[in-house]
């Protein structure tokens, strides 16, 4: 039987939401700067982040239960009243704002770089956003379903990766255990777990999910996925290029890709992990320029935020081809993003949930 | 309907091309080796050879060399234009040949830093330090089996990783090691030129030029060229390259072939096929400034001839005898080749410094340990664990005395 649709997205789509738009971070340049800083025991940063974010999401979640008739912006408005609750809205917009310029450009950035350097960047950047804006333009229900399709490709071309570079990987690189100390490594990660701060947007998402049960599966099932996956990349990441090299190496996913071979005949294949990589992208780029959009478009109270997708579109491109290079677009972005995003995504679930408690009490 | 989507599909592909960086394949002139000389006053000279694609007779050439004066070896490829009608790209490069007189310099590593920074070159070129003029050796090599130079250059490094007389040597390992700054990187070593009656030797116990060959391609590559922090410091003969290669805690040779005397006659030596199923078994202990360490080497022995009479096949107390005699000839020569890099080099080619890292809990405490430093105060105990396991397909050698007939 053919279900008519509803514009709803399932558990399963949510839960590709939830993998790719993390899980992508780690082909970016999101590893070069948590190398600098977890050097050889990077991989057991994710573990950290999942231990300082769940508490928060899991506040936002009950938040969300609690109100299950409103989505999470006019949960704010309510609970915060109109200037708190704009102002909130509004970091929270500039956060998911700037992180999609940023990390647009960067990924622009590597395609350039590695595969195309003669072509311009705002070519490159344009094609990107264009074909993410299609994506968007096509609505969650789309998207989810894109995310799902594409999913197990993803994963199969990663494993794929993962076989191949099976030779070349040393498990002593990963000594000694605790790289940089303990102590070290968590004030890093507590700083950098916005990372997982996609988590936190695709809660705007609630309203569009089918049922609560899905929401909550998906979202907790997913990120205890990616962090397992996250881990497990970056390890392989220092077990193939060991510490201190890999601080020194750009893109370690792509230069991956280019030393692993198969045998002597098939020994130059890192463009079909471009493809890949390439289509991965878009669909990150399109769930990121949904829910932004729906963040401005509902911050100011506007009925319908589709219209809006085409301008953020060009907005998008217009201030993400402004930075000189790309250091300049790592540093902003991991300096300023996503080094005081941590403070607002881990902050806002537990404000918001104290004053729904406590005006729940108040209203007995 | 059906049909005008079909034409929207295939204008779109039109426009799929690709623009600014398409390239078409003739219009490209691919690099397969790159050889770099300094020269006296402050320059190099860079030679490239660049496959030619449409070789199709015997008559013609596979590739060209080209030899030019350039400031590093990538800013080369636009003084090119002046010889080559095609764009010269790197991206099927298979190896980088420096001449030693080079590798010794201060500079090399620096001057090699933009092999990695280049796009179009893969971390997994291989890195040849050869004993003359690298330009002379680009020119000298003329494979006579292999047509194709890149074709040569392939099967050469994976025989290599067979017989273990050569490191595997790759610029993704030198840069690691360079940077890890814990021990020597061994390169691949070798030479066109054959040095002038070649030197009495055991199988595998030459430096490139000293193999007494004749025919076939001037090519000799056997050895090791040893750098140490940056610069080119000695060279190792093969044989000795095998045993930095066995000691590795890591699997670095799958089999070799090596002839020992005979224990009981002198004069005549036993053949053996040596196979080195596992790495060896390190174990390092860094609790004080001098480290211990602990190596057991696992090989199985296969026996391929025995000169003399002796029946070392069937007689098990023979067979014992043999064993721990072979037993001792390799544990005798791994440590006066240990010795000799504690002493010489100050450092080890073994990578035993993976196993020394795991007793460290930070990487703070492994560098302040300062394993290079302490290595040539270490205290080293070898083990050569062998296991008789073959004896070809016969079994007591035949009696030379019956076959005389005296």
């Amino acid at each position: 039987m053919i279900k008519p649709t509803d514009g709803k997205i399932g558990s399963r789509e949510f839960f590709g939401l939830v993998l790719i738009l993390i899980l992508i971070k780690t082909t970016g340049s999101t590893p070069m700067y948590l190398f600098k800083l977890g050097q050889n025991a990077t991989w057991m940063m994710p573990f950290f982040f999942l231990l300082v974010i769940i508490f928060p999401f899991f506040l936002l979640y009950k938040v969300l239960n609690g109100n299950k008739d409103k989505h999470l912006i006019e949960i704010i408005y309510s609970l915060l009243g109109k200037w708190a609750g704009f102002l909130l809205i509004s970091f929270i917009f500039l956060y998911s704002f700037s992180s999609l310029v940023l990390a647009s450009r960067s990924t622009v950035d590597i395609v350039g770089t590695l595969f195309y350097p003669i072509t311009p960047k705002i070519m490159i950047y344009l094609f990107l956003m264009l074909a993410s804006f299609f994506v968007a333009k096509r609505g969650l229900e789309a998207i989810g379903r894109t995310t799902w399709l594409f999913y197990p490709a993803l994963n199969l071309f990663l494993l794929f990766a993962l076989v191949l570079a099976f030779p070349i990987l040393h498990v002593d690189f990963l000594f000694p255990i605790l790289g940089p100390g303990l102590p070290s490594l968590i004030t890093s990660s507590i700083k950098h777990s916005a990372t997982y701060g996609e988590l936190f947007l695709l809660a705007f998402l609630y309203p569009f999910i089918r049922s609560n049960k899905d929401f909550r599966n998906s979202s907790f099932l997913g990120i205890l996925f990616v962090t397992v996956q996250f881990s497990v990349i970056l390890a392989v990441f220092v077990m193939a290029f060991d510490y201190p090299s890999i601080k020194n190496i750009a893109y370690p996913f792509q230069q991956l890709t280019r030393i692993i071979e198969v045998n002597a005949v098939l020994a130059n294949y890192d463009s079909i992990f471009l493809a890949v990589w390439v289509v991965a992208s878009v669909i990150r780029f399109a769930i990121l320029l949904y829910i932004t959009t729906l963040i401005f478009a509902y911050m100011i109270r506007l009925e319908e935020f589709e219209p809006l997708l085409l301008p953020f579109s060009g907005l998008i491109v217009m201030l993400g081809i402004i930075p000189e290079n790309p250091i300049v677009v790592m540093n902003f972005f991991n300096t300023v993003v996503i080094e005081s995003g941590w403070m607002i995504i881990n902050s806002f679930p537990v404000l918001l949930w104290a004053t729904w408690k406590w005006k729940e009490r108040g209203a007995y | 309907m059906k049909k005008s989507l079909l034409v929207i599909h295939i204008i779109v592909l039109v426009f799929m091309a690709g623009c600014w960086d398409r390239n078409e394949l003739d219009e490209l002139a691919y690099v397969i080796a790159i050889g770099i000389d300094a020269i006296e006053e402050d320059g190099f000279v860079v030679t490239y050879q660049i496959a030619n694609p449409e070789e199709a007779g015997e008559d013609d050439v596979a590739s060209e060399i080209i030899s030019i004066h350039a400031p590093d070896f990538l800013s080369a490829r636009d003084l090119v234009v002046a010889f080559v009608t095609r764009e010269v790209v790197f991206t099927h490069t298979k190896v980088l040949i420096v001449s030693e007189a080079f590798a010794r310099r201060d500079e090399f590593l620096n001057f090699m830093k933009p092999a990695i920074r280049e796009r179009q070159l893969s971390r997994k070129i291989n890195l040849i330090v050869s004993k003359e003029r690298a330009s002379d050796f680009i020119r000298n090599n003329k494979p006579t089996l292999e047509t194709r130079p890149h074709k040569f250059f392939e099967l050469m490094t994976d025989r290599w990783e067979n017989t273990g007389l050569v490191p595997d040597s790759t610029l993704h390992s030198l840069f690691h090691r360079m940077e890890e700054d814990s021990g020597v990187f061994l390169a691949t070593y070798s030479s066109t030129v054959q040095v002038e009656g070649g030197r009495e030797g055991k199988e595998d116990d030459h430096i490139p030029g000293e193999v007494n060959i004749q025919g076939g391609n001037p090519t000799q590559t056997i050895g090791s060229a040893v750098i140490k922090e940056g610069k080119m410091i000695a060279s190792l003969t093969g044989e000795e390259t095998r045993f930095s290669l066995l000691l590795r805690p890591e699997k670095g040779i799958e089999k070799m072939i090596a002839t020992y005397p005979d224990p009981l006659e002198e004069k005549y030596r036993i053949t053996a096929r040596l196979l080195a199923e596992e790495g060896s078994q390190v174990h390092v202990n860094t609790k004080n400034r001098a480290p211990t360490i602990h190596v057991k080497v696992p090989v199985k022995l296969e026996i391929l001839s025995i000169e003399s009479n002796i029946d070392y096949v069937e007689d098990l107390e023979k067979q014992h005898l043999l064993k721990n005699h072979i037993k001792t000839l390799i544990e005798d020569k791994l440590n006066t080749f240990i010795k000799r890099t504690q002493e010489e080099f100050r450092a080890e080619p073994f990578r035993w410094s993976l196993r020394a890292r795991r007793t460290f809990l930070t990487n703070k405490q492994f560098e302040e340990y300062r394993w290079m430093d302490n290595y040539s105060f270490a205290e080293i105990h070898i083990e050569v664990d062998i296991e008789l396991k073959e004896f070809g397909k016969q079994l007591a050698p035949t009696d030379m005395k019956q076959v005389k007939g005296d």
